[in-house]
């Protein structure tokens, strides 16, 4: 009575702990998305680039919409509705269906200043004339409805001008007054959002208002509205794999409870079982809470699976504990070997906070932190409220059978070197690249939606998301003269083919230096007076029908050119934040490609542009970035096997022993690489971290069947501890192999396999102590 | 007993009132019926547009095409060349040496009703026209006027109806009446478009004769 009431104040008190971590946690604690997290730092500007890019740059946030399922007219009704409903909504900075909108109010103020159009023709009497005899045309044509209320202040037509330069590219085919693509069945869209391409959350919600926008603007119930990009993939992911790791946790967890009822008979053990993960995973979120704020997704993801070692500490725990026995004797008996364990494993992971990666320095500290506390906690709290009360495993007949025909031969160490350099090989060899060095897979789309977005980025002239170029200057005027100057050199690419447009911050805001100079070319009001005069000779517009104008011109003379932050509060702005980036002081100006037919032609501009400008192909730059992040992870790893290495061989005090108990571990890593290649897969990120998390696993086995114990009976319950051990991860990580997310799938089969190899291997350890009993 | 009689002037009333629209929209209908042409059809136009940009009424000459289905090509020949295609909602303006302008009849509300009328009566499509106006029909002297009352507020807000006028089974002006009275297009047809005497033909066919 007296053992059971300290018990259940251990027990309490350990809990209310736990409670006021949760709380804590749950307190302080933020989920991040940014991918960044899980990449190393920049060091080069185009790598920086790429980074920016990744999550903020104009091409991740944009949206492609396409509507089908109607004839053309209803389709260009519904989408002018959805542009109607859109437009001010603060989720898209910009929504464009190729109908010309109202422009901003400042664009009609100081188009002399903006329109490109001012720097081929003066606004003298040829120009009004020419001018004047095509509005006249205009008057009296069918687009007279919206082109008489301008005419009069811009007889030139420089603002809609404008619009059509900010919408010039390989404009999609024009029906119905929208886009559509070529065969004139889908309505197409873009829509810029306001949200970070990778911040699934908000995009979701940006989702959601366009789905609704959609859902009232929909003018017949038979349109159907296809969402793709970047935006809508995170958004897609997320919802995927939080979908799929749900059920996969309740199914892990069911198996996890009738594996433990079935091993040990006693609902009590599934408490105790809990106790150490529930207590490693809180104390692990809060460290990172404390010293980064925020947890990103994956850290999460990957750490929960991690740290799903230390279930097997209670359950070596149990399996040793019979009646008769003190837990604490106990415990401290398997403490050394158990410690050893966890400290191995806990420098393993040390490599991933020397990584320079924060995402993965997270997922280490998270893990140590939890590994480390579920030791302590299966070494001083789990004794003190287990009781003792349990079914002797040594006297399960069953064991008694298995663990006769479960003790393999032990492998002559030639044989396992042999095996060991057969298995490099054959993962030298394999066809397909050794290592995956594709970031995509970090947030893998089904292809069918990849296949999609392709055949809608090029009906649409959509930015590429490959190629891009960067205009270096130290300030932003700089900047946009520069962008100017070697905008020429674009409109070759452009006339010949090369690419199918192209877009920059100068398009959208000319230099200063440009402003003024058309501004200069303004004509005096006397001289604008004259010009018109002269202009409608013998055109039948009434004298004085273009005061507007000339009041427009004259207050154009007068304007202050703008800045980008004289446009701060326009929709200009979120497309110039875009594309024209400042870090350290240098602004970088970016031009994005769209439909890149010949990437060799965009070199040869740059080459010649200027030594300020660098074309960056993001996919080449971000194999070298995830090259080096592979880099230094392996180069971790290693220092980590060392340590790993040293720490089993100060534990175990000889290194014979030590190897014994390293061998198996080590051939499976190799063995798991070798099948993982025979099956054509090259390794990435998660399968590094899946053959860690195996590898550790493996440690612990062998490090219990190579613990010195005498007698049969100890050595059973050894034997049936690692079985319960190796069961429920095998199960746990064979359910992750059938999931539909490939991230999930592979490192499922990679830590199934592992487990499996790593137990059988354990079997076979050097027969000198299995058979030192009986 | 009371509400028998109390529902009987309302079916009376309904019984009337339908007799009339039925007579109404018997002549409407053997009207529009005479107006429907088979396509591929031509007919020469004289279009007379206002505006107060002007200080003179602008003038064009030109050939209507009615293509069927829709399809309307509008090609002006004085006082300079020009060509528009219409297509459901769609309307191309091609100008020699200028890039062509493509744009939606949802962008030009006021042209909207125009075209789809034309195109509605030409085509014989009772329906397309009764949805986007109300018809009236008047006879006078000088022939027919059957007015077109644009029912979407978009449209009612720069056109304030459509005239058109003809004779037996010939239409000889459309007028379109700008929101407040004021003419904004007049467009002779046939016989009244080759009939050189440009004002005289307007004073007969194009006013308001209801």
């Amino acid at each position: 009575m007296k053992i059971e009431s300290r018990a259940a104040a251990w027990l309490g008190s350990w809990l209310i702990i736990l409670v006021s971590l949760q709380l804590y946690v749950s307190g302080t604690l933020r989920l991040g998305t940014d991918l960044r997290l899980f990449l190393p730092d920049a060091t080069t500007p185009e790598q920086r680039m790429l980074l920016d890019g990744i999550g903020e740059g104009p091409v991740v946030r944009l949206l492609l919409i396409a509507l089908d399922g109607a004839d053309s007219a209803s389709l260009a009704a519904t989408s002018n509705a959805l542009v109607e409903r859109l437009r001010g909504n603060a989720a898209f900075t910009r929504i464009d269906n190729g109908a010309s909108g109202p422009a901003p109010a400042f664009v009609t103020e100081y188009r002399y200043l903006l329109s490109p159009a001012m720097d081929r023709r003066p606004l003298d009497a040829d120009t009004l004339r020419e001018a004047l005899a095509d509005r006249l045309q205009d008057l009296a044509s069918p687009a007279s409805t919206f082109l008489e209320p301008l005419i009069a202040a811009d007889p030139t037509l420089e603002t809609p001008s404008i619009a059509e330069h900010w919408l010039q590219r390989k404009a999609p085919r024009s029906l119905d007054g929208v886009w559509f693509d070529a065969a004139g069945k889908r309505a197409l869209l873009t829509a810029r959002t306001g949200a970070a391409g990778f911040d699934p959350d908000r995009q979701q919600r940006a989702l959601d208002e366009l789905q609704s926008a959609f859902e009232a603007a929909r003018g017949d119930p038979g349109i159907r509205m296809t969402v793709s990009g970047p935006g809508r993939f995170s958004a897609l992911m997320k919802e995927r794999t939080q979908r799929e790791a749900t059920w996969l946790g309740a199914g892990a967890t069911a198996i996890l409870l009738l594996l433990l009822s079935l091993a040990y008979r006693r609902p009590w053990t599934l408490l105790l079982a809990a106790l150490p993960l529930a207590s490693a995973a809180l104390v692990g979120l809060a460290c990172v809470s404390l010293l980064y704020g925020e947890v990103h997704g994956i850290t999460l993801a990957f750490g929960f699976t991690l740290i799903g070692v230390a279930q097997d500490y209670p359950i070596h725990l149990l399996s040793h504990q019979h009646r008769g026995l003190d837990p604490l004797a106990n415990v401290r008996e398997l403490w050394p070997t158990l410690a050893t364990g966890v400290a191995s494993t806990c420098v393993a992971y040390l490599a991933f906070i020397g990584s320079g990666v924060t995402g993965l320095a997270q997922l280490g500290l998270f893990t140590i932190a939890g590994l480390g506390v579920a030791g302590l906690t299966t070494r001083y709290v789990l004794p003190r409220i287990s009781g003792r009360e349990f079914d002797d495993a040594a006297l399960l007949p069953w064991l008694g059978r298995a663990g006769l025909k479960l003790t393999l031969p032990a492998f002559p160490p030639a044989l396992y070197a042999g095996i060991a350099v057969a298995c490099v090989v054959v993962a030298g060899i394999a066809p397909g690249p050794v290592w995956d060095n594709d970031l995509g897979k970090l947030t893998p789309v089904p292809p069918e939606l990849i296949a999609e977005d392709i055949t809608l980025r090029r009906e649409l002239g959509a930015p590429d998301a490959r190629y891009l170029a960067v205009v270096s200057a130290p300030t932003t005027e700089r900047a946009l003269q520069r962008l100017e100057e070697v905008t020429p050199g674009l409109d070759v690419l452009v006339a010949e083919k090369a690419v199918a447009g192209y877009e920059h911050a100068a398009r959208y805001l000319p230099s200063v230096r440009s402003q003024l100079r058309r501004q200069q070319s303004l004509p005096t009001a006397p001289a604008l007076a004259s010009a018109l005069e002269t202009a409608r000779q013998g055109l039948p517009f009434r004298a004085g029908a273009f005061a507007p104008f000339q009041a427009d011109v004259a207050h154009a003379r007068s304007l202050e050119p703008l800045t980008p932050e004289a446009v701060r509060e326009t929709p200009v702005a979120s497309i110039l934040e875009a594309l024209l980036r400042i870090s350290d002081g240098t602004v970088m100006a970016l031009v994005v490609f769209a439909g890149v037919e010949q990437p060799g032609r965009i070199e040869g501009w740059s080459a010649s542009a200027g030594a300020d400008v660098t074309t960056i192909d993001l996919k080449s730059e971000s194999e070298a970035l995830v090259i080096r992040q592979r880099e230094r992870i392996l180069m971790c790893l290693a220092v980590a096997a060392a340590l790993m290495a040293l720490v089993v061989r100060v534990s175990l005090g000889d290194w014979r022993r030590a190897v014994r108990v390293l061998a198996p571990m080590t051939l499976s890593t190799l063995a798991v690489v070798a099948i993982l290649r025979l099956g054509g897969q090259s390794l990435d990120l998660f399968q590094l971290i899946s053959l860690v998390l195996a590898a550790g696993l493996g440690l612990d086995y062998a490090l219990f069947f190579e613990r010195s114990a005498a007698g049969r009976a100890e050595r059973l319950r050894t034997l049936h501890g690692v079985i319960v051990c190796s069961l429920s991860t095998l199960a746990v990580f064979f359910l992750l192999s059938l999931s539909s997310i490939p991230v999930l799938r592979s490192i499922g089969v990679t830590v199934a396999l592992g487990v499996a190899l790593n137990f059988l291997l354990a079997l076979s350890l050097p027969a000198d102590r299995r058979t030192g009993t009986t | 007993m009371i509400s028998g009689r109390a529902s009987a002037i309302p079916v009376w009333l309904v019984t009337a009132a339908a007799a009339v629209a039925d007579a109404q929209s018997a002549d409407v209908d053997s009207l529009l019926a005479s107006l429907v042409r088979e396509p591929p059809q031509k007919i020469e136009f004289v279009e007379v547009r206002s505006s107060t940009l002007l200080e003179r009424e602008l003038v064009l000459k030109g050939m209507l095409e009615y293509r069927g289905r829709g399809k309307l090509s509008r090609t002006v020949s004085t006082p300079y060349v020009e060509r528009t295609d219409i297509d459901g909602d769609a309307i191309r303006i091609l100008r020699p040496n200028r890039p062509e302008r493509s744009f939606s009849l949802g962008r030009a509300p006021g042209l909207g009703g125009f075209l789809t009328g034309l195109v509605a009566i030409l085509g014989g499509d009772r329906e397309a026209l009764e949805r986007e106006f109300e018809l009236s029909l008047a006879d006078g002297e000088t022939g027919w006027q059957l007015k077109l009352v644009p029912r979407s507020k978009e449209v009612r807000a720069r056109v304030e109806s459509i005239r058109l006028r003809g004779s037996g089974a010939a239409p000889l002006c459309i007028v379109t009446v700008a929101k407040g009275g004021g003419s904004m297009t007049e467009l002779l047809l046939g016989e009244a478009a080759t009939n050189p005497e440009i004002a005289r033909q307007r004073a007969l066919y194009c006013g308001d004769s209801s």
